[in-house]
This record gives structure tokens, C-alpha cells and sequence, in this order.
């Protein structure tokens, strides 16, 4: 098997101007690689909404991207508050976002169910007080 | 279809940032300020309309690939906002119009040139 491209960053908490570097570096590479337009955009929109929640909700953590040929995962890992009810937590609509964070356009409570939509395949593990590590797969051909 | 540059016309509002409008078709808007839904939402070819004039709003136009971001209600463009935006390639309108008023004339004048 071809080894997959493996892509690191880290993403720094309440940082907002930087938030999105992750996610923006994935969608260069993916561009890159010639992935179709649909599929990085797809890839883009998931990446971003689980970096932002790392930025907004667990003070930072980092991003692992491995890509392979028909498809991409990504994981978003952070040692934040973790999420107390993850079945809530998905519900459209549902939010603990900051004021802060309201005032920058955040916290729509649509973040999680977002990367649900545009991925092919999405996982939360979470522990109180440990952290949160959010799997998003992308595959290229629909 | 109708490009940029007409739809700037017909709303009167300012150029903040870009250029080549008339490069960029238009055929509709997404009027939002949570900017989940306008990930989720947004077009290529609509006109975001927004009062949002965060950093992030870059980074949401770049992932929507919208046409423009339509700052209403005459809000301000801070300037590490507008040297991002020129950095991305985001076009940035502004007007004094409200969000609506912006709304109504975009449709009225995207029903007479589809
Ligand atoms: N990495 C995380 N660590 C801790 N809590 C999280 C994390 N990601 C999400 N949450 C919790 O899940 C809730 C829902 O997340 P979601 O992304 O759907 O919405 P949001 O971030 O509040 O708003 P939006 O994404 O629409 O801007 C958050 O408000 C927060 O309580
Ligand atoms: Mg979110």
C-alpha cells in the first residue's frame, strides 16, 4: 500500500485571527494533489468547523491529516473540558459558545452538525477533563 | 448571467476590496450571520450579505467561494480584515443599505437578468 501524505499542525487557543491555518493548509495540499473541487470544499468545511471548535471550546489542541489516495481523514485533537453529552452536543442548534465568540459570527450551535454533512464518515471521542478528538473522513469519488 | 459589477451598480455599494467584478457571475445571495450556516449554506455565486466584519468572515468567503461579502448597515471594513481579504482574493462590497433593502434590490434586479 502507497503511504498516505501526512500533514501536522497546531492549533493555538482563542486564537482567531490564525484559526482556520489548519484547515486552509489541508485545502492547498488537497488542491495540490488534484482532488476534485467538491471533495476539498467538503474536506475544507468539515476541517474548519472541528479546528474552530478547538480554537473556541477546548483552548487549542492540533490536527492530523493523513491522505491517501481515494480519500482523506483528519483528526482534530484537543485536551480541552471534553463533551459532557455528545448526542446534545450534535443537535442543531445546540451552543456553549462564548459572548466572545457570538460577537465573531460563532456559535450556532450548526458547527458538528456541519462536519456530519460533509463528511462521509464522522467520530467523536471524548473524556471529561481530557480532552476531545473529532475523526473526519472524506472520500473523494461520490 | 448577471456579473459583480452589475449587482454593485444596481445595490450602489462601495468596493472595499477586489477587483475584476465584472470576471465574477452572480446569480443569487445568502443573507446570514451565523457563519455555520453560511458554511453550509453559501454559494459560488451568491452575494453574502453580512453586518459580520470578523477575521473568520475571510476565511468563510474563501471556503464558500462566494462572490462577495456584502457588508450592510454601513459597517466598517477593520483594515487586517481588508489586508486578508485582498491576500485571499475575497471581494469585499459595503453599502449603507440594511440587510433586507440589500436583499430585495439583489432579487428584483436577479429576476429581470437570470
Ligand atoms: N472540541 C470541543 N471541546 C469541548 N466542547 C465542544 C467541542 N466541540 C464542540 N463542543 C461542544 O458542542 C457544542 C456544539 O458544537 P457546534 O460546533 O455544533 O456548535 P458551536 O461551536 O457552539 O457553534 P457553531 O459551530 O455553529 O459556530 C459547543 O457549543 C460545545 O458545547
Ligand atoms: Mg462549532
Amino acid at each position: 500500500m502507497i503511504e498516505p501524505v501526512k500533514l501536522e499542525y497546531k492549533i493555538r487557543g482563542s486564537d482567531f485571527i490564525n484559526a482556520g491555518e489548519a484547515s486552509s493548509g489541508t485545502k492547498k495540499a488537497l488542491n495540490r494533489l488534484g482532488v476534485s473541487p467538491a471533495a476539498v470544499k467538503r474536506a475544507a468545511i468539515a476541517m474548519y468547523e472541528a479546528e474552530i471548535n478547538a480554537v473556541i471550546h477546548a483552548d487549542g489542541g492540533e490536527a492530523e491529516v493523513f491522505i491517501y489516495s481515494d480519500h482523506v481523514i483528519i483528526r482534530i485533537i484537543d485536551q480541552g473540558p471534553g463533551i459532557p453529552d455528545v448526542s446534545l452536543a450534535m443537535q442543531e442548534g445546540w451552543s456553549t459558545a462564548p459572548d466572545i465568540a457570538r460577537e465573531m459570527g460563532f456559535g450556532a450551535g450548526m458547527g458538528l452538525p456541519n462536519i456530519k454533512k460533509h463528511s462521509d464518515d464522522m467520530s467523536i471521542e471524548t473524556e471529561i477533563g481530557k480532552g476531545t478528538t473529532v475523526t473526519i473522513t472524506v472520500r473523494f469519488q461520490v | 448571467m448577471a456579473t459583480l459589477d452589475q449587482v454593485r451598480e444596481v445595490l450602489g455599494a462601495q468596493i472595499l476590496v477586489g477587483n475584476d467584478l465584472d470576471q465574477r457571475p452572480v446569480a443569487g445571495g445568502y443573507a446570514c450571520d451565523m457563519l455555520s450556516w453560511v458554511m453550509s449554506h453559501a454559494q459560488p455565486t451568491d452575494v453574502w450579505m453580512t453586518i459580520l466584519n470578523s477575521i473568520n468572515v475571510i476565511a468563510v468567503a474563501v471556503l464558500t467561494d462566494c462572490a462577495c461579502v456584502l457588508l450592510t448597515e454601513g459597517v466598517e471594513l477593520p483594515p487586517d480584515v481588508a489586508a486578508r481579504a485582498q491576500d485571499k482574493g475575497v471581494v469585499v462590497l459595503g453599502t449603507q443599505a440594511s440587510t433586507y433593502e440589500a436583499s430585495a434590490r439583489l432579487h428584483a434586479f436577479l429576476n429581470q437578468h437570470p
